[in-house]
């Protein structure tokens, strides 16, 4: 009887994984990173859709700069979508508020029901490493004036 | 005894609840893997390693082994047995909190200082039981008082702790405080990867999701001398239940992050 009970559970977890649906969601943007350059931007998430299961979605939006190792990560939190100041983070606008904000998603407050055609996002803060330990890896150039990135989406696996 | 900036990372992956023995555990490379296909050619020297306790957990139920397989009426059920023994009693060892966690735990801490020797500055990446041997290493480093001097980063022996579907969250393991660095301004960095489907972060056995945000973000004190930047980070593995459990080794999210920190 256990035996029927374990097989069962794992034959429909492998059923149901088999029919998820893994989508990724991702755009690009051009703009000035915070040493000046022009660089290409890549913004994704994912997501997956399941016909029984439960529907999951990444909690995190990263946005990749290119030539930097400097991943920008906004992380869904209870008061929105957030990029949180790490320690190599400095945050050079309204410095005074918010300082554990570095930049927020302006699209939705959930990851899972963010719009699949365009997302709109600040940038507060700039790279300063703390020490040498960590060398200098430049991200979006922080900026008032909230940046939009086009997405699209694409199935995956 | 200090860090070296010019040397290569290094990152030392502490396996969990695993079957087989040591030689089986080479979760290293998949990181290792997962940081070069991140990379994508950019520079950065890195290496990784195992630290692994297999074959400390098989010694330890090779009498409860035994015992039990007297029991099986055949091959199959020798094998199921084996298999139990190996997963609930690496599980039982390290809540118990016996002598062979113990041994566990130290290993780990002679390895990172071993490494710390060496000048290379080191990140752990521990999965499911895997950190709560990690967690307590760091924090037993921490409270020796000879490490972990908060302004300066050489002084540590780890730099950044890495954990993915950990159960540090259920309350049956009893950690719930890390251990302050003291007055200063940096940050030692922990970020806890999960993913909501996960029944070993969740406890659900039928892998009903998670709410919510915090896993181990509690663990962090509100006192300024705490020292920890914790970040819990929801990952969706893609795949549900046990499957995610084991999935996160090939996750891109967390190898963008993992080059983020190492870099």
């Amino acid at each position: 009887m256990m035996n029927q009970a374990v097989r069962g559970l794992i034959l429909g977890t492998l059923l149901l994984s088999g029919c998820a649906h893994n989508y990724i969601y991702s755009g690009t943007l051009k703009a000035e990173d915070s040493q000046g350059k022009h660089r290409k931007f890549l913004l994704y998430w994912n997501k997956t859709e399941r016909p029984v299961w439960f529907n999951t979605s990444e909690g995190t939006v990263r946005v990749l700069p290119q030539c930097s190792l400097n991943v920008m990560p906004y992380d869904e939190r209870p008061e929105g979508i957030i990029f949180r100041a790490r320690e190599s983070d400095k945050k050079v606008i309204d410095p005074e508020q918010d300082r554990d904000v570095c930049g927020r998603v302006l699209s939705g407050n959930f990851v899972a029901d963010l719009p699949a055609d365009s997302l709109s996002l600040t940038v507060l803060c700039a790279d300063s490493p703390p020490d040498d330990l960590n060398q200098a890896k430049p991200y979006l150039k922080a900026r008032p004036e909230p940046y939009k990135f086009t997405l699209s989406r694409r199935e995956w696996r | 005894m200090a860090v070296d900036s010019t040397k290569p990372k290094r990152v030392l992956v502490v396996h969990g609840v695993e079957i087989g023995e040591d030689k089986d555990q080479n979760q290293h490379i998949d990181i290792r893997e997962l940081i070069l296909n991140r990379l994508n050619g950019a520079p950065l020297p890195f290496d990784t390693e195992m630290y692994r306790y297999e074959n400390i957990n098989d010694r330890a139920q090779e009498k409860l082994r035994t015992v039990l397989s007297l029991f099986a009426r055949n091959m199959i059920e020798k094998k199921a047995i084996d298999m139990a023994v190996d997963i609930i009693g690496d599980v039982v060892i390290a809540l118990a909190d016996t002598s062979t966690a113990q041994i566990i735990r130290q290993g780990l801490v002679d390895r990172i200082l071993e490494i710390y020797e060496e000048g290379n500055p080191l990140y752990l990446v521990a999965h499911s039981l895997g950190s709560v041997y990690a967690f307590d290493a760091v924090n037993r480093l921490i409270a020796s008082g000879e490490h972990f001097d908060r302004d300066n980063r050489k002084s540590w022996p780890v730099q950044g702790l890495v954990t993915i579907g950990s159960p540090l969250g259920l309350k049956i393991f009893k950690r719930n405080r890390v251990k302050p660095l003291g007055e200063g301004q940096k940050f030692f960095r922990w970020i806890n990867y999960w993913d909501r489907t996960d029944p070993i972060v969740s406890g659900s056995f039928y892998g009903k999701p998670e709410v919510g945000y915090d896993i181990v973000e509690r663990f962090a004190t509100d006192n300024e001398n705490c020292g920890w930047l914790i970040q819990d980070r929801v990952v969706d593995i893609g795949k549900a239940w046990l499957l995610a459990h084991v999935g996160y080794w090939h996750h891109p999210g967390l190898g963008d992050d993992l080059v983020s920190l190492l870099g």
